[in-house]
């Protein structure tokens, strides 16, 4: 293990291990000897928010939206055999997934690890795009996208970052649409690539039942070095202020959806930040508080209401969503409600109920291999170490919360997205 | 404590008609502890029972309000409360399921479980009644949020047309009525009708308890044991009609939607099995199960038909189930590849490497379900009665499956409905 960085929790007994591999890629293993399965992750960090880079030369380089989800698509195809059926051989259950800041190729197994992590490393690591297989692929990516639009919380979402945001990509779906992938070819593809899987921008996270050190061998074998050097992201230039602060639109859904956000100036966040915003919104607005209950018993929210932090690159904003017939009066309900907390502090009991929950919610996020893994990847990706928020909300003070609240949720710079059942 | 094979653990009785499942680990950080009421799926009761599960989760006697109670589930380090509503089959599955972190993760050394087990048991015996009812305000907010939950169905337009393909596939009996039941039948509910849907479910329900996770099983069986010795017993086993009876004739219905792609989805009637049928489950692998099945490689990857096509197996009615999504103008074509598939398979051309490959994500399957404690708990809770089997088990019995076994099957299947949900709306061009 000495070739490893230990990162333990005392709270859960329990460690993760991290290596930086000598080509750059970057390791965490959580060994879990009681469970029968493997969990394993590569992740770059490109997501669907990287449409603008630059290499050495300083060029900005601009591609169309959704090629990062593109790319993850044809990572899988293979001149000779594709991915997915050489893991049939092993049993392993596979998948990938793309989001605003990375991208995850997964895979699950109980059996023949080291088989299917010989696939993983080598299929994500060998990129093979001809002009026909990405003619071919721009069809069924063009049905995802047609089945995302057709999804009333997708779209009441979607349109809350694009009515927030009037030019971070964040705003932008993340496959795209259907005339940008139009526009992908195999060399869009193939610069892309070489721009961000490099192995410097890569993490490979592995939990379950597997030593680190075996982990290591097989990646030691593996991986592959370069010589190049990755790209750079070009820094956004995104305002303070929403682009516009009412978005409305209707589907065919059965009944009215809503999300609000709360924009605030992008920042670096860091555990302590992350978990104290997580309480403060639970304390304003969690299935305890006053104001959930008021427009619970007032028929303007059910059970849908949902509470989120997102926080991503470039990109920080508190979200409150759900189901009402009346979501301009949920707005203005909890609007006032921050406001009257804003003067007054939060209620001792509320902030506690919402710290506890915090706590035991992270510490069930640790509870499945997968989840673990995607922690890990995480902390690369956001460098936010995961024990280090359980320690967070374990620790949080309400004075703390109530400080936090001076760079939270400014009534001005809110943007409600509605969408409703059609005529 | 360590992990036990759940292979060796006996099933308990409680009482009459009533079970209990342990499944001790210490490797889970959360426990569950699920208590599940089966009854006969009634399209008259339905949606009195599904109002007083929700309502028996929200408060009980000593915590009245749904506040107290929340804030009663939060100082418990978040524990939850959740009454749920389910079809299996021709049965009405109805739960209330309490998940707490373990007992070692409680920063005051308390015993959650046995506090989490406690209130279980309070909301299911003695729940906040006015007068012997439950309160009138709480009934109609509960009628509400049914009624906007069944409203909502529609937003999921993968899930509602499987809805809808069952439904048609069993109209007029019990698996094609919705567990939540109707709008009418919702705008029925009464304090009076609720109530006694309650005590109707103590009396004359199927009761399954299952326990998994980090906790003293001894004293957490006493409280439950306790709580349901009070109850006078009326209860007579289910029995269940697992099989559809075949029309004959195709039963095609399109629906229109104002939405982008068209979802498709087609039920088989299978013959009755005597067992578990992990011939048909294998055959569900093989067909639609995963990415290394007939519809995914040939339906999607092959011929770029749809987006998504799979299969499920549905043993509580012996019915497959394929659905997909798909450009509304490949709906024909989609369908006759797919009808393509199975014959393929009922002609016995399954290869011994696609067989394999489905030995072996099955397999992984059923490991998986024993990795955390709502996997364990679903699979036990999906289980007809008189099949007790482990996940290890359906895996080793599934190993033995042939090719031959599952051709026989696929040429005995028959298509009963084509049900399509058409979208025939201009897509948005740019998403910028």
């Amino acid at each position: 293990m000495n070739r490893f960085t230990e990162f333990h929790s005392e709270r859960l007994n329990e460690s993760f291990f991290y290596h930086k591999h000598s080509t750059g890629v970057h390791i965490y293993v959580f060994p879990n000897p009681r469970s029968k399965e493997v969990h394993a992750s590569f992740a770059a960090r490109y997501g669907s928010i990287d449409d603008r880079f630059c290499f050495e030369d300083g060029e900005v380089i601009t591609t169309p939206a959704g090629v990062a989800h593109f790319l993850e698509h044809k990572l899988f195809e293979n001149e000779d055999c594709g991915a997915f059926e050489r893991y049939a051989k092993t049993g392993a259950s596979a998948n990938a997934y793309t989001s605003y800041d990375s991208t995850r190729y997964i895979f699950t197994t109980a059996a023949n690890f080291e088989q299917a992590f010989e696939i993983l490393l080598d299929f994500v690591q060998s990129p093979y795009f001809t002009e026909e297989t990405v003619q071919k692929e721009q069809g069924i990516i063009g049905q995802e996208l047609r089945m995302y639009e057709d999804d009333p919380e997708w779209q009441v979402l979607l349109n809350l970052l694009k009515a927030m945001y009037s030019s971070h990509p964040i705003r932008t779906d993340i496959g795209g649409s259907v005339s940008s992938i139009a526009q992908i070819t195999a060399d869009t593809l193939y610069t892309c690539y070489n721009a961000f899987y490099h192995p410097e921008n890569m993490v490979l996270a592995v939990a379950g039942n597997v030593q680190p050190e075996t982990v290591l061998d097989l990646a030691d074998r593996l991986l592959k070095p370069s010589t190049a050097k990755p790209a750079q992201t070009v820094p956004f230039n995104e305002p303070d202020e929403v682009a516009t602060a009412l978005v409305e639109r209707r589907m065919d859904t059965g009944t009215t959806l809503f999300q609000l956000g709360f924009k605030d100036t992008a920042e670096q966040i860091d555990a302590k930040d992350y978990v104290l915003t997580s309480i403060l919104l639970r304390a304003i607005a969690g299935s305890t508080t006053p104001l959930f209950e008021r427009m619970l018993n007032e028929g303007i929210i059910n059970n849908t209401f949902s509470i989120e932090y997102y926080s991503i690159r470039g990109a920080q904003c508190s979200i409150f969503g759900g189901e009402s017939a009346q979501p301009e009066r949920v707005r203005d309900e909890i609007i006032a409600e921050i406001e009257r907390i804003r003067t007054e502090g939060l209620d001792d009991e509320q902030f506690e109920c919402a710290r506890r929950a915090k706590y035991a919610s992270l510490i069930r996020s640790t509870s499945d291999n997968d989840d673990i893994a995607s922690l890990m990847s995480g902390m690369f990706i956001d460098g936010i170490n995961p024990y280090d928020m359980i320690d967070a909300a374990a620790m949080a003070t309400k004075a703390d919360a109530e400080a936090l609240l001076s760079r939270r949720l400014d009534a001005s710079r809110h943007t409600l997205s509605i969408v409703r059942p059609n005529a | 404590m360590t992990d036990i094979n759940a292979d060796t653990l006996p099933e308990n009785i409680l009482g009459e008609g009533m079970v209990w499942r342990a499944i001790p680990s210490d490797r889970y950080k959360t426990s569950k502890i699920r208590i599940t009421l089966t009854m006969p799926m009634e399209a008259e009761h339905a949606s009195d029972r599904a109002a007083a599960i929700k309502l028996l989760s929200r408060s009980c006697e000593e915590y009245p309000t749904r506040t107290a109670m929340k804030k009663q589930l939060a100082m418990l380090y978040g524990a939850s409360i959740n009454g749920s509503v389910s079809r299996h089959g021709d049965q009405q599955q109805l739960w209330l399921e309490v998940t707490t972190l373990s007992d070692r993760f409680s920063l005051e050394r308390i015993s959650l479980s046995m506090q989490c087990t406690d209130l279980l048991c309070r909301v299911l015996m003695r729940p906040a009644l006015e007068n012997g009812l439950f309160p009138a305000a709480e009934v109609e907010m509960e009628k509400r949020l049914l009624r906007e939950q069944l409203e909502s169905q529609r937003n999921d337009k993968l899930m509602y047309s499987l809805d809808r393909c069952l439904e048609e596939t069993f109209k007029g009996q019990p698996a094609g009525l919705d567990p939540l039941g109707t709008m009418e039948t919702i705008d029925a509910i009464t304090p009076e009708s609720v109530t006694a849907a309650w005590r109707d479910l103590l009396s004359r329900a199927r009761i399954c308890v299952i326990a998994v996770g980090d906790m003293d099983f001894r004293a957490v069986r006493g409280l439950l044991s306790q709580a349901l010795s009070g109850i006078e017993r009326h209860y007579s086993p289910i029995a269940a009609n697992t099989s559809i009876e075949r029309r004959g004739s195709v039963n095609e219905v399109i629906e229109p939607a104002d939405a982008v792609q068209s979802k498709m989805c087609l039920s088989f009637s299978l013959p009755e099995p005597d067992d578990f049928n992990y011939i048909a489950q294998m055959f569900s692998r093989c067909l639609g199960g995963d990415t290394s099945s007939r519809l995914f490689n040939t339906v999607r990857e092959q011929l770029s038909l749809c987006y998504y096509c799979g299969s499920t197996y549905s043993r509580s009615k012996n019915c497959m189930l394929i659905y997909s999504g798909l450009e509304t103008g490949k709906l024909e074509e989609a369908k006759e590849e797919i009808l393509r598939q199975c014959r393929w398979i009922a002609d016995g051309k399954l290869t011994e490497e696609e067989i394999t490959a489905a030995r072996l994500s099955y397999a992984n399957s059923c490991a998986m379900a024993g990795e955390s404690a709502g996997s364990l708990i679903a699979w036990y809770s999906s289980l007809l009665p008189e099949y007790d089997i482990s996940p290890e088990q359906a895996a080793r019995m599934a190993a033995e499956v042939t090719p031959e076994q599952i051709a026989a099957l696929a040429a005995q299947m028959e298509l009963d409905t084509v049900y399509i949900l058409r979208g025939d709306a201009q897509g948005q061009e740019d998403a910028q």
